[in-house]
């Protein structure tokens, strides 16, 4: 058992000897005795402050120091000694930034010891779990996220035991993992990083395959968006979808955008939305929207939060729906922002890359400098600490309620 | 019966003093037959009488004597006291009485016989110090006798015993006060209690290494002034400290040695 706040402990010890003291020097009535003359004293106050060899009210004593130092027990906030000076949480990239998910754990490996936590992130989400053995994680398609990957490490922080913890960041820090929030998330580890570089995945091609139909408005906007030239990642499907386009994403780990050409139902009557939104591009035009039920991991959303497009795993790659249906009429497909859109729901599975490094400045701050995290801290500061504490605060307001109860009793004797 | 003490009267003692011119109304029978024979003219013979004094000692057995609780040196030597100053009345034919005035007056007749001495130790032993302020009414009591002892620590009605120890020196008794103070009262061997007067117990005063200097300060004032009250009124006053052999003190006192 240790002590996270050893100072309370101390002055609760500190403390309790002044109230020693005090039971000694407590103003009292001196021993009456018998004394013929007593008349030629002189008048002073007979309550007058002593020194005693024993302390007065032994039991009322014992009461107030046993709450002083419970709670200054439960103020230092007690711990169980860890085990180890050190232990570490790993954080694993499991995006589609990383070239492959084997490596990242063989690199985790080489860190990993019995009691470390590990956190593992893909897109949005983190897992923590205890054990790095048995891991065994297909290759992520998801885009990475470092910001989710730190708060899991946060959260871990409590399930590991030692002195001080260590953050090993294993990833292949790619721009597109980093957001505006991952700075100050980072700050919340307070303590230095270590990072571990693993090799990036390549680019996936971003050209599209159309298979159209005549008169499609998204060929022009695909031309003026140069996204038919080169190797095709993208195979994009106005009408019915083949086995043979299923087989061709497995294959490739390709994205299957499956965009309808949907028109207007005019027996669910129209339906028109202003605007539609994916990733970071934003077109504002007079839609019109089919009501659709979409399963899967929204990708595009209207502007009232209903979702637009989704994209679920399928084998090695995705099939992403989109439901936006083209206005015929008007410039929409020659616009800037429409073509955003589309590129980016054209974009291969998990969205828009951007795999390049980060910068060293943002590896730097990721990095941090200085000790490490104390357990002691990390624990207190996010409440994770022993709830012995609670227990021993309770006590002691128990025994501080029984306190006034005591004194009354021994002042009336 | 013949004292020790000289008589203020002259009369028919054997111990012849002088002749003196036969006065009319003179006793005849003290007549010198044989010196009128030889010189025809009448000489009384003149003797010393010897005369007793009835003495009455008043002992204080208040509350206050009862001092220090663990030993009663006090009202042991006022006892003490007491019976060296009864023997020594005794011894010279007087007779000696005692009232001890304490939850209530209790007397021993004066009496010239064999065995009063041990009478008032028996009455002494069977007294134990308690009450108080019945002083100044034993004093009143002992008025009959001519010599008068007050053996006491004065704590207690002072004014109204120097008042009445004055009266009676007025009326030609011969009054000694025997004042007790107990070691206890005047050196400091502890602190830090509080002093209760155990006769009258509203009285409680802490004392303290601070406080006992200026109690000193008034209680040797008082006894100082209570002494000098006494003097100019006629009384012998004697202060008798109980750390004092009472042989001591008793042969001090019937010397007349303050």
């Amino acid at each position: 058992m240790t002590f996270a706040a050893p100072l309370f402990l101390f002055g609760a010890g500190a403390l309790s000897l002044v109230i020693v003291a005090l039971h000694l020097l407590a103003r009292r009535t001196p021993k009456p005795s018998p004394f013929p003359t007593a008349r030629f004293v002189p008048l002073t106050p007979i309550r007058a402050p002593s020194m005693a060899r024993r302390p007065t009210d032994l039991l009322l004593m014992l009461l107030r120091i046993a709450i002083v130092m419970i709670a200054g027990v439960a103020f230092a906030r007690p711990f169980t000694a860890p085990q180890r000076d050190l232990a570490r949480v790993l954080v694993l990239d499991h995006s589609r930034s990383v070239a492959s998910i084997a490596q990242v754990v063989d690199s985790a490996m080489a860190y990993f010891e019995p009691g470390d936590a590990v956190v593992v992130f893909a897109g949005d989400t983190a897992v923590i779990l205890q054990n790095l053995g048995e891991l065994d994680l297909p290759q992520g398609r998801k885009a990475g996220n470092l910001t989710a990957g730190i708060i899991g490490a946060v959260r871990a922080v409590a399930r590991v035991r030692a002195d001080s913890v260590e953050l090993v960041l294993v990833s292949a820090f790619a721009e597109e993992e980093w957001d505006a929030a991952t700075e100050m998330v980072r700050a919340e580890w307070k303590g230095r990083a270590r990072l571990v570089a693993v090799p990036a995945a390549p680019e996936h091609p971003t050209a599209v395959e159309i298979r159209s139909v005549p008169g499609d408005p998204l060929d022009a906007t695909l031309e003026l968006a140069r996204l038919v030239d080169g190797e095709f990642g993208v195979r994009l499907i106005r009408d019915v979808v083949s086995a043979g386009d299923s087989a061709w994403a497995d294959s490739t780990s390709g994205a299957l955008v499956v965009w309808p050409r949907g028109g207007t139902n005019a027996a669910s009557g129209i339906d028109t939305v202003g605007a539609v939104v994916a990733w970071d591009a934003v077109s504002v035009a007079p839609f019109t929207r089919s009501p659709v039920a979409l399963d899967g991991d929204a990708v595009a959303h209207w502007v009232d939060g209903v979702v637009a497009a989704v994209e679920r795993p399928y084998g090695n790659g995705c099939q992403r729906d989109v439901h936006i249906a083209i206005p015929i009429r008007g410039d929409l497909v020659l616009r800037d922002s429409w073509r955003e859109l589309v590129r980016r729901l054209l974009s291969p599975c998990g969205g828009p890359q951007h795999l390049d490094r980060l910068g060293n400045s943002r590896l730097a701050t990721l990095e941090g400098n200085g000790p490490l995290w104390p357990r002691a801290n990390a624990v207190s500061d996010h409440g994770a600490a022993i709830p012995a504490n609670t227990v021993l605060l309770i006590l002691a307001l128990a025994l501080f309620a029984g306190e006034p109860v005591l004194r009354r009793r021994r002042g009336s004797r | 019966m013949a004292g020790a003490h000289p008589s203020q009267q002259r009369g028919l003692g054997a111990e012849f003093t002088e002749f003196r011119p036969y006065r009319q109304g003179d006793d005849p029978r003290r007549l010198d037959w044989k010196l009128l024979a030889r010189t025809d003219k009448a000489f009384q013979r003149i003797s010393t009488e010897r005369a007793t004094i009835l003495t009455m000692i008043v002992v204080d057995a208040s509350a206050s004597m009862a001092f220090p609780a663990n030993s009663l040196d006090k009202w042991m030597h006022a006892r003490q006291l007491t019976l060296g100053l009864a023997a020594v009345a005794h011894q010279s034919g007087d007779p000696v009485g005692i009232l001890v005035a304490g939850a209530r007056i209790d007397r021993v007749a004066p009496r010239t016989r064999r065995g009063v001495v041990a009478e008032v130790a028996r009455a002494l032993g069977a007294v134990e110090p308690d009450g108080g302020k019945l002083l100044s009414e034993a004093i009143h009591f002992a008025r009959a006798a001519r010599r008068i002892v007050v053996i006491s620590d004065f704590l207690e009605e002072t004014e109204e015993i120097d008042r009445r120890l004055r009266e009676l020196v007025v009326e030609g008794h011969e009054v000694h006060a025997i004042h007790i103070v107990a070691r206890e009262e005047l050196e400091q061997n502890r602190s830090g209690f509080l002093a209760v007067d155990p006769e009258d117990a509203r009285i409680k005063r802490p004392i303290t290494d601070q406080s006992w200097t200026r109690y000193r300060e008034a209680f040797d004032g008082w006894r100082q002034s209570f002494a000098a009250q006494l003097h100019v009124a006629g009384v012998a006053y004697f202060e008798v400290v109980t750390n004092e052999e009472p042989a001591h003190a008793v042969r001090r006192i019937a010397a007349g040695v303050a």
